[in-house]
């Protein structure tokens, strides 16, 4: 599967297990300025990604650069990728 | 509407952990969650009510009632009901309307009100949400929400309000009513997790929780105080900051840090701050907190109402290096950890088939759980319709029992303004101590703000209430004595009082003017000065005090040495101190060895008389009075030298303190060792109040046996004893009618023990525990025990004595709180000099100004707290050092030592608790019985595991009596003997056999009629360097007249065998008679003898080879008992000891030796009553009975054995044998029990002890809690003998260890550090070499051999790989087990298997064959 294709599946689930269709984020919006994502639910979307993208991250990369939006995810996922 | 019937469904994890706990607490309101909204505008009471009750439909929360089935609870959700228009229930909810708004103060009315309903108790199956509208004035409202936790959480509530709210302006038409859209419902949560919990990011979490619940830290006491789990009881208080804390506060509230996750920096500030907290009002090392998660993970569940919140435990280690800025750090590494596996439903790892929590770890007590819990609550509350809106949450009044405190962190109304509140214990925070905490927290805050690089353990937090209590139990001002000043207007005031006795000695204050004089002038002549060091070696004596008071009278040092302790020592310590004379009391006294320096006598000294003291000599108070050496770190003794204006201050205190119990002149006995510290109030108390100093030198009975001397004498006003002693006393019964003061020094002092010795003296003699260090000058900190100390363990020492002050630090040397452990500081005029000749270890002990307190101190390594009286109470030490019976020990000088046997890799020395067969009480009872003996045999009652019947025949008689006719068919007649000897013997050889005769009574008449029956005999005996006179004139006389050729064997290492036997058998026959065997069987296979003929007795054969056991065996067969008798005697030969390791052995290691030689028992075939035994010796022999002995005996150390016997066993080593000969017809009772009568020769026994280098240590001392024990990790099984003697060449008597016990590895904390507490302890069989690399049983016949093993060597368990022998395994219990076990199994386990098959697991396997063989035949 290719970035992209995670980050659809991405945004699929936060859209659908994390926000239950109550609010839509699209691939550039702010997950975390919105509150859309809290603490908690947050670790559910990284551990979403890990089992998505078959790897394991590191504390030192749970930064808010990121996981900002979807699209940083596809980014940092492309340089774990490389 | 809906019109489904109720439905039940499982309770979710969260649910079942409040369930339970109410269950715990059925009557307090715990769980209660109460909230006033206080709304400012109009509010109309019926439509709020209407809208109340629309979204009681709406919400199954709101519906939800709890059952139980057979222990397990469900909730059941009730079909939604339109609402009433009366006050009462709507759903499972109360709902009411008030108004308060005309009652004198209305606010205060509602607080009330709300107080009041805030405790209500909430029955599960019927209500659990309490409503009430409150109209407190004009246009103010309150809503009054109180719910139980199994329905509603801090999130909860606020999403509750805001439906209110919307249904409430959806009634007045201000917004649209909800558009059918069906709100989410708990049940849709509870599907939610279900469908989760099959993530894999679960099974990491799962994995995650698992492991923490095993390794929960201990729960550590706040203040010194634990939870009690039977209260619930809390009280709320507000942490109110000053103004620089609160604004750093709000700004790190308002910092927009770049987190991931958001907040997470102002959770790990406070969580950073409570443990830091925390680390100093209990004791640092791993500190967990439980911080709530709130489970809302999906958009849905943040609109769910209900229980979500679920605590997970969030732990870091706070070390003593510890910065905040470093503590912050693992915080935050900890938090990441947190948030990633606090997953919905895995508090606890274990769950059921629903996929819910069981029981979580909190509940079911699986260890202790944290004490603090840090609800950090991210949730504000809104407002309602529109209207200004304040919430406030208001306390039931009562917490989880386990939460000690309780810190919310709450941001209401979303003001960007934190408030914090802690829920603090009752019980723990009672009186001051919430203020205090309060205060403790905003030191930390405070430094926390300031300096995120301080250590955490440096922040001040000495309160100025904690700093005024500490300064009034310090010491006041006191008045110093000097002891030649005293000495010298006593001899003045009353010449002829008397100042010294010992024995029927004594000394009046005039004589003993004069003996210092001399002694004095003798020192003096010898060229000694103040300053110089003289050497006492010494016993106690008056000889050893008059020698002390002229040194201290010319000014000089003196430096006491136990005359007990090895050379190497007493000679380091003569050089280390400098010491330019060594006075001893007579060559015959002490070893000389190792000594350097100019050696004289007492008399020597005070040969020349003087009269009178010479005038006074202005001595500087800074002059060392005395060195006194303790045990060191190091592995070297250290030396403390103590001033004389240190010892003058404490004499001065003392002396008046004891005077104030005694009411006049204190004498007190001086039985202890000068050089231990605690004897110095003893040595000069007495000369200082014109008193008696009662002199008792060391008796034969070895240590503290003097004690009962001193309370038959009775002639002590004052005694000063260690807390070792008083078992002793307790056993003595004594109630001594002079005694005004008991004082008790030197270690710990049990409460339970310190009362009995009160109740004994008849309530009125005052006890004083008495604490210091050498280094603190004899005694710094007194208590006097009183009886309301004893809801503690250890009776408190106190407070500091006159001119002395304590304090109690932590690592950072800064003041810890009350009831806190921390290091025990002392200061004041009785402070030591220093140590000698160490400058560098002097400025480590002693050190200059504290943070906190001013002075110069001295750090004890002694834990201690203050306890709520205000008295200190001792606990333990920092370091690893130990106090065994008052003496100091340092367990790295023990380790040094036993590492330095081969095949040893690590040890680790502590005192463990005895494990003891019933309480001290009883065990003294047992010991203070009077002895009492069989009416058959003339047993003593103090032989172990002796019991007698009504008719008061031992349990051995009646044992016996059983087997009696089986028994003799072992013994032969006397024409066997003649064919035994000679059976299969060729008669190629010079001799038919070697006899060994001992020159006693039997083997002389055994030789007598072998030669008769026309043996050709060759006769050996062992000299064991004690033979007495007259028994090798009979061996010569016989022999001679026999005309048999006959040799004496010898060992250099005569004298190492017998310490060694009384070592391990309080006896010195073991030894002997293996050295006899050994030396014997060498000797006659050089001389190619096929056959040695013994002497022993028919009782010998039972204490030594046979036991009645062996007589229930199925079938008697007399070979297999021979068979057995010979493989013992091969696993006795193979048996590592000092015979094994000092003789020439090798003979023994394989069988050939035992084939070559065997052994023939003259009395197996001879049964000779003692008259006629004696009567042909006399008629016939040229024997004579031995006169130098005091009995029938032939050797001089047999009286050592007898009397060590007595004193360690208490009871006559003979005492078996000759019961034996009682029974099998060779002796009468009477004639039994006259020969144990011994009158021993007291000091010919101790000349001997001293020859030999023996100290015997008395049973009693057994009676203490505690013993030393040593655990070590080998390559392979090391003997018991290597380990003692490697302590032995070493180190003095009371460093070595009563038990040796083999393990695996050093059990370590989760810190890397050694876990003390899961050393293996002894077991309470005691003494001895243990391994402990235990295997259980396997099978039901491995189960029921190792439960015989257990009975018969009595030990609590034995393994299945455990090796007979190494655990304590002796021929004659091998006996007693095989004998056992056939009996048990019906099966015939031949005997000689116990050594070939020496296992559990070999004998049950062979006992398995023995089952199939005996079905299949």
């Amino acid at each position: 599967m290719n970035v992209s294709e995670i980050g659809g599946r991405i945004v699929e689930y936060i859209n659908s297990e994390l926000l239950n269709g109550i609010s839509v984020v699209n691939r550039d919006d702010d997950l975390l300025e919105s509150g859309l994502v809290d603490s908690f639910a947050i670790m559910w979307l990284v551990a979403f990604v890990e089992e998505q993208a078959e790897i394991k991250i590191p504390p030192d990369d749970l930064v808010i650069q990121n996981f900002r939006t979807v699209s940083a995810i596809e980014k940092y996922l492309d340089t774990r990728a490389a | 509407m809906n019109t489904e019937p109720d439905i039940a469904i499982p309770l979710s994890g969260t649910q079942r952990q409040f369930w339970i706990g109410q269950r715990m607490y059925p009557d307090s309101p715990l769980y209660n969650m109460a909230l006033a909204f206080d709304i400012e505008g109009s509010v109309d009471p019926d439509v709020f009510r209407a809208a109340f009750a629309d979204v009681v439909a709406a919400h199954e929360t709101l519906r939800l009632t709890f059952g139980e089935i057979d222990g397990s609870p469900f909730q059941l959700v009730a079909r939604p009901e339109q609402s009433s228009s009366e006050d009462g229930y709507v759903g499972s909810c109360l709902y009411e309307y008030l108004d308060l708004s005309n009652a004198a103060d209305p606010a205060e009315a509602t607080r009330n009100w709300m107080q009041d309903e805030a405790r209500r108790h909430f029955d599960p199956a019927r209500l659990l949400t309490h409503a009430a509208l409150i109209r407190v004035g004009r246009d103010r409202f309150t809503f009054f929400l109180n719910q139980h936790h199994l329905v509603t959480d801090a999130t909860s509530s606020g999403v509750l309000l805001g439906y209110i709210s919307r249904a409430y302006e959806a009634r007045v038409g201000t917004c649209q009513r909800d558009n059918g859209r069906d709100a989410p419902q708990y049940s849709d949560y509870l599907e939610w997790v279900r469908r989760a919990r099959s993530r894999p990011m679960y099974d990491s979490a799962r994995n995650h929780w698992q492991h923490r619940s095993e390794t929960l830290p201990p729960a550590r006491p706040l203040y010194g105080r634990g939870i009690d789990p039977r209260l619930t009881a809390s009280t709320r208080v507000q942490w109110a900051a000053d103004m620089e804390t609160r604004r750093a506060v709000d700004d790190m509230v308002s910092a927009n840090e770049n987190q991931l996750v958001g907040q997470s920096h102002l959770f790990d500030f406070f969580a950073t701050a409570l443990l830091a907290t925390v680390s100093r009002i209990s004791s640092t090392g791993d500190i967990g907190i439980l911080v709530p998660a709130h489970n809302r993970v999906t958009a849905s569940s943040k609109e769910t109402l209900g229980a979500f919140i679920e605590m997970f435990e969030h732990r870091v280690s706070v070390g003593v290096d510890d910065t905040f800025a470093t503590l912050r750090a693992k915080v935050s590494d900890e938090t990441r950890l947190f948030l990633r596996n606090a997953l919905p439903s895995t508090a606890s790892a274990v769950g059921d088939e629903t996929g819910d929590i069981v029981v979580s770890s909190e509940v079911s007590g699986r260890g202790a759980p944290p004490a603090a819990v840090l609800n950090f609550i991210t949730a504000s509350y809104g407002t309602f319709a529109g209207l200004p809106t304040q919430t406030q949450w208001i306390h039931s009044g009562h917490s989880d029992t386990h939460h000690a405190i309780r810190m919310q962190v709450v941001d209401f109304d979303g003001e960007g303004r934190l408030s914090v509140y802690f829920d603090l214990k009752d019980e723990i925070f009672s009186g001051s101590r919430q203020e205090q905490f309060l205060d403790h927290f905003s030191a930390i805050v405070r430094a926390f703000l300031r300096d995120p690089g301080r250590q955490i353990g440096d922040v001040p937090m000495l309160t100025v209430a904690e700093q005024e209590a500490i300064s009034i139990r310090q010491g006041r001002a006191g008045v110093s004595l000097d002891a030649i000043d005293q000495i010298r207007s006593w001899a003045n005031q009353q010449p002829e009082a008397i100042a010294i006795t010992e024995g029927g000695r004594e000394w009046t204050y005039a004589d003993l003017v004069a003996r210092i004089g001399a002694v004095s002038a003798g020192l003096r002549s010898r060229g000694l000065v103040p300053g110089s060091v003289v050497g006492l070696l010494m016993p106690t004596s008056a000889e050893a005090v008059i020698t002390a008071l002229s040194c201290l009278d010319i000014g000089a040092v003196y430096m006491p040495m136990d005359p007990e302790a090895p050379a190497r020592r007493r000679a380091f310590q003569i050089a280390n101190s400098g010491a330019e004379l060594v006075v001893t009391n007579g060559a015959e006294d002490v070893q000389p060895g190792g000594i350097a320096a100019p050696t004289t006598t007492f008399e020597a000294l005070a040969e020349r008389e003087v009269s009178g003291l010479p005038g006074d000599v202005l001595l500087d108070g800074g002059l060392p009075a005395y060195i006194i050496y303790t045990s060191g770190s190091t592995g070297e003794p250290k030396g403390v030298s103590v001033s004389r204006s240190a010892l003058s201050a404490y004499l001065g205190w003392a002396s008046a303190e004891y005077m104030s119990f005694v009411d006049g002149a204190v004498s007190m006995p001086l039985f202890t060792g000068l050089h231990v510290d605690l004897t110095v109030t003893s040595l000069l108390v007495p000369f200082a109040t014109g008193g008696t100093c009662l002199v008792y030198s060391p008796r034969s009975e070895a240590m503290g046996s003097e004690l009962l001397q001193v309370l038959d004498d009775d002639l002590a006003t004052a005694i000063k004893l260690t807390p070792s002693h008083l078992p002793m006393l307790i056993g003595s019964g004594a109630k001594p009618k002079r005694l005004r003061a008991l004082i008790v020094g030197g270690e710990r002092l049990g409460v339970a023990m310190t009362k009995d010795v009160s109740q004994l003296l008849g309530g009125s003699v005052p006890i004083i525990n008495e604490y210091g260090p050498t280094e603190a000058t004899v005694g710094c900190i007194a208590h006097l025990f009183a009886g309301n100390d004893v809801d503690a363990v250890s009776v408190p020492i106190g407070r500091p004595i006159a001119g002395m002050r304590a304090v109690v630090l932590n690592n950072s040397r800064r003041h810890v709180p009350d009831g806190v452990i921390g290091e025990l500081y002392v200061g004041g005029g009785g402070l030591a000099t220093g140590y000698v000749a160490d400058e560098a270890l002097t400025a480590q002990r002693f050190v200059q100004d504290l943070p906190d307190y001013s002075g110069r101190w001295y750090r004890t390594s002694d834990l201690a707290f203050w306890n709520d009286r205000g008295d200190l109470v001792y606990v333990g030490r920092t370091d690893e050092q130990l106090k065994v019976r008052g003496h100091r020990v340092e367990p790295g000088e023990i380790v040094a030592a036993l590492r330095s046997v081969p095949g040893i890799r690590e040890a680790v020395v502590t005192l463990q608790p005895r494990a003891t067969g019933g309480s001290v009480a009883g065990q003294v009872a047992r010991a203070g019985t009077k002895g009492r003996n069989c009416v058959r045999c003339g047993l003593s009652s103090e032989y172990p595991f002796t019991t007698f019947d009504e008719q008061g025949v031992c349990s051995t008689c009646r044992a016996f009596a059983r087997v009696e006719e089986r028994a003799l068919s072992y013994f032969g007649r006397e024409d066997e003997f003649i064919a035994a000897v000679r059976d299969g013997v060729d008669g190629s050889a010079d001799y038919d056999c070697m006899m060994l005769l001992s020159g006693g009574k039997d083997s002389t008449y055994a030789l007598y009629r072998a030669v008769e029956m026309g043996l050709r005999v060759y006769t050996f005996t062992l000299d064991n360097g004690y033979i007495s006179e007259t028994a090798k004139a009979n061996i010569d006389r016989v022999t001679t007249e026999l005309g048999v050729p006959h040799e004496y064997g010898r060992t250099e290492a005569m004298n190492e065998i017998f310490v060694d036997s009384l070592r391990r058998f309080s006896n010195v026959c073991n030894g002997c008679f293996k050295t006899v065997y050994t030396l014997a069987m060498a000797r006659a296979d050089e001389l190619r003898i096929p056959t040695i003929v013994t002497g022993l007795s028919r009782g010998q054969f039972f204490e030594t080879r046979l036991t009645e056991e062996l007589f229930t065996l199925p079938v008697l067969d007399v070979e297999e008992i021979d068979d057995a008798v010979l493989a013992a005697r091969k696993t006795y030969h193979r048996t590592d000891d000092a015979v094994r390791r000092l003789l020439d052995t090798r003979m023994f290691d394989d069988d050939a030796i035992f084939e070559r030689i065997r052994f023939v028992d003259f009395y197996r075939y001879h049964d000779v009553p003692l008259d006629d035994l004696l009567a042909y010796l006399e008629a016939r022999a040229a024997w004579v009975r031995p006169a130098d002995t005091g009995r029938s005996t032939n050797c001089l150390i047999n009286d050592v054995g007898i009397h060590v016997h007595r004193v360690e066993r208490g009871y006559h080593n003979y005492a078996l044998p000759y019961s034996w000969d009682v029974r099998l017809g060779v002796k009468n009772r009477q004639e039994a029990l006259e020969e144990l009568k011994d009158d021993i020769d007291v000091e010919s026994v101790q000349r001997i002890l001293s020859e030999i280098n023996y100290t015997p240590r008395p049973r009693l001392h057994d009676l203490s809690h505690e013993m030393l024990c040593a655990h070590y990790v080998a390559d392979e099984d090391v003997s018991e003998t290597a380990l003692r003697e490697a302590i032995w060449a070493q180190l003095p008597e009371h460093m070595m260890p009563e038990a040796f016990i083999r393990i695996e590895t050093l059990p370590l904390t989760s810190g890397g550090k050694l876990d003390v507490n899961a050393l293996p302890p002894p077991s309470a069989s005691g003494t001895g070499v243990e391994n402990d690399l235990y295997e259980p049983p396997a099978t039901p016949i491995e189960e029921a051999v190792a439960e015989i093993w257990s009975n018969v060597l009595g030990r609590e368990r034995v393994g299945r790989t455990d090796d007979f022998i190494s655990v304590g395994g002796t021929s004659l219990l091998a006996i007693q087990i095989i004998a056992r076990a056939s009996a048990a199994f019906k099966v015939n386990v031949p005997l000689q298997s116990a050594f070939e098959k020496p296992t559990v697991t070999q004998l049950a396997g062979l006992i398995e064959e023995l089952l199939i063989a005996d079905i299949t035949r």
